[in-house]
């Protein structure tokens, strides 16, 4: 039963990540500092009088992100980081953990602090179709934003919306158009320009790329990174895609079933993923994404990521991990630094083959 | 016979309230038995299209408008009740939703049973027996137990297995894989690609694989067909058409795609976007965003020809101003 895992969760949540194992990571000026973030779930009863089972989506996780940089969240489907970027815009509340916007701790914040705050901290969409107001024109839509935090005055607000979505390569006669006058690309143009019409420091990008096609990927990608210069945006960038990450990261967490177990710089990561999960994720991207072939020894997982509503006891990964031993089968491991620089959750993480 | 399915000049129309449109316009493609033809292109290009023509699973208002489709050596006819029965026991598909396609109140062993009988006209004990062994084959585990599963008992893996087995039931001699790793995690999809490449070994098929993931096809392809707003812009083998892209819009792919070890710090996208069905332009349809356009592509469609490469043979590109090595040099 979940249980078993709950209880292996540290509750003290902030303590997971020691002071020093942070110094890797840990920026000077902070614009987010998340401690100990836990969410449960509460699960429909099997029984009648059973008892209700919990899904721990994520499960105690800290970082910080610096002004200015990109840190990707990487994982596949169902091992929380979605969830992250919504409980860092409090969109869904915390079971455990606190987060920090520019040192105001939010973890008690109230709805209408909230709703002030969210002017800093914005959320691009995947899904741009369903993200935007089919009964709304674009500029009109963006401008919603400017109405909500009251920036500048009515008659102004149109004008801004037109610029952002000049800014974005929307402008002419596309602002009086309706969402499904678009195609995708330009539908999530009109998305990252809502977002940022309202000037917000942190932007989650929630897999802001993966509906797109490669042409048009590529488009959005050069269009987040200069956005992110220009208005020198700090990005929570949630993506499956590892050549994306790649490319628009700073730092990269890997996540599998609510934890991060590797978080590294970028180059570090790529070059030497420490964890066996990273180094399957890497492994798997195909060798024709690499212009001089692969360089990461891919590492093949047995079967299917587990449930999170019964993981497994010990390293979530062992029962998929060519290299568990007895150890990972008994025992969680926690994030440590490596003395190539980065942190990663794994007993055995430098003596593998 | 050298080839499985032979496609000559194919077009699909689809009859839409504003008139036809053509989202699928003179594809010629071949599969050899054992072979694997990957075909790429982006949404809307009418890969999927092609494959629907092929298994004669075209839709309402959506038919085939000119060319001919030979399977086996004998011509398809869609309007024949006999032919299609042929064509099913011959072919197998999957597709990119397994959750959508699976029968959500038949157990998989019983869909698997009920693909075998069809194709092999067993009788029912034996198809049900079959079918655990078909469950097995394609990694299940504890297959006689999974047999009595729904579909939505078992995880997005395990019913891509379902319904490869289903699709495999009765050894088909083509499988039309239509993005069948689309909706898995690349944990996942690798496995499921392992177990595409084993079966193909094992049961000799050949492999008609549709997807828009170039790093995909270059993995598992022998030829690789690149559709373009309903056309094929370039057929060639997988190696010769990564190393050397003769057409811009293949060229223009493969550039836009963010590598591992780049160093680049700008990707390079194919600026603007697929023209629309109902206005599609009168000349070559990359033209638009293709920055080697002239005149003559506005004007005139590029018709399909064999590459002039040394060499190389099997190859072809439908464009006026080949990607070629005196242009690189220049």
């Amino acid at each position: 039963m979940s249980t078993a895992f709950v209880e292996s969760v540290d509750v003290s949540g902030g303590e997971i990540i020691r002071p020093e194992t942070t110094l890797d990571t840990a920026p000077t000026d902070s614009i987010l500092k998340v401690r100990g973030l836990t969410k449960r779930f509460p699960m429909p009863r099997d029984r009648f009088f059973g008892p209700r089972p919990t899904l721990t989506a994520v499960a105690g996780i800290s970082f910080e992100l610096v002004a200015g940089e990109t840190l990707a969240l990487v994982g596949e489907s169902g091992c929380g980081k979605s969830t992250v970027g919504n409980l860092v815009l409090n969109l869904i509340a915390p079971t455990e953990g606190t987060i920090a916007f520019e040192g105001e701790d939010l973890s008690r914040a109230d709805a209408a602090r909230w709703r002030a705050r969210r002017r800093d901290m914005q959320l691009i969409f995947q899904d741009s179709g369903s993200a935007l107001d089919p009964r709304l024109t674009i500029d009109r839509q963006v401008a919603e934003g400017l109405d909500i935090h009251a920036i500048g005055t009515v008659s102004d607000r149109l004008d801004r919306a037109h610029r952002m979505l000049e800014a974005v390569g929307l402008g002419g006669d596309l602002v009086g158009r309706y969402p499904h006058e678009l195609s995708g690309g330009q539908q999530q143009r009109a998305v990252i320009a809502r977002a940022l019409v309202v000037e917000p420091k942190l932007v989650v990008c929630d897999e802001p790329v993966a509906a797109l096609d490669v042409s048009v990927q590529a488009q959005v990608v050069n269009l987040l990174q200069d956005l992110q210069q220009a208005y020198g945006l700090t990005y929570l960038f949630i993506s499956h895609d590892l050549s994306v990450v790649r490319h628009v990261a700073d730092r990269v967490a890997v996540m599998y079933l609510g934890r991060f177990v590797e978080v590294a710089r970028r180059d570090v990561l790529f070059a030497r993923p420490a964890h066996p999960y990273s180094r399957a994720l890497i492994g798997a991207v195909p060798a024709a994404r690499s212009r001089h072939g692969r360089k990461v020894h891919p590492v093949a997982l047995a079967g299917e990521p587990p449930s999170p509503m019964f993981p497994p006891i010990g390293c979530a990964l062992n029962p998929r991990c060519p290299f568990a031993t007895d150890r990972c089968r008994r025992e969680t491991p926690e994030l440590r630094s490596l003395a190539g620089g980065g942190l990663v959750a794994c007993h055995h993480a430098e003596g593998l083959p | 016979m050298s080839t499985l399915i032979d496609i000559r000049e194919l077009s699909v129309r689809i009859d839409l309230p504003g008139g036809p449109a053509y989202p699928v316009r003179d594809v010629s493609l071949s599969v050899a038995p054992g072979e694997t033809l990957g075909l790429v292109g982006e949404s809307g290009c009418g890969k999927t299209l092609t494959c629907l023509s092929v298994v004669g699973l075209l839709g309402r208002r959506v038919s085939i408008d000119g060319g001919d489709i030979s399977f086996q050596g004998a011509p398809v006819d869609p309007n024949d009740p006999e032919d299609r029965r042929r064509r099913s026991r011959g072919m197998g598909i999957i597709f990119q939703n397994p959750m959508s396609c699976l029968n959500p109140v038949r157990t998989l062993g019983w869909q698997a049973a009920e693909a075998y009988q069809i194709r092999t006209g067993e009788s029912r004990r034996i198809a049900r027996a079959r079918a655990v062994e078909l469950l097995d084959l394609v990694g299940i585990p504890e297959p006689r137990r999974r047999a009595a599963d729904y579909p939505h008992q078992v995880s997005g893996g395990q019913q891509q297995r379902a319904m490869i087995a289903m699709a495999i039931a009765g050894s088909p001699a083509l499988l039309v894989a239509d993005e069948p790793t689309t909706a898995l995690d690349v944990t996942v999809e690798a496995q499921i690609v392992e177990l595409l490449a084993r079966l193909q070994r094992e049961i000799g098929m050949g492999i008609l694989f549709v997807t828009h993931d170039l790093g995909l096809v270059a993995e598992i392809a022998d030829r690789v067909a690149v559709m373009y707003a309903g056309r094929v812009v370039e057929l060639a083998p997988a190696a010769d058409l990564f190393a050397r892209p003769n057409h811009p819009y293949t060229r223009g792919l493969l550039d836009s795609l963010p590598y591992l070890d780049d160093e680049v710090e700008r990707l390079t996208p194919i600026e603007g976007k697929v023209p629309p069905l109902h206005a599609m332009p009168p000349g070559c349809a990359f033209a638009p965003r293709c920055d080697r356009a002239s005149d003559r592509c506005r004007a005139q469609p590029a018709l399909t020809r064999q590459s002039r490469e040394p060499g190389i043979r099997d190859r072809s590109v439908a464009c006026h101003h080949t990607i070629d090595k005196t242009t690189e040099a220049a």
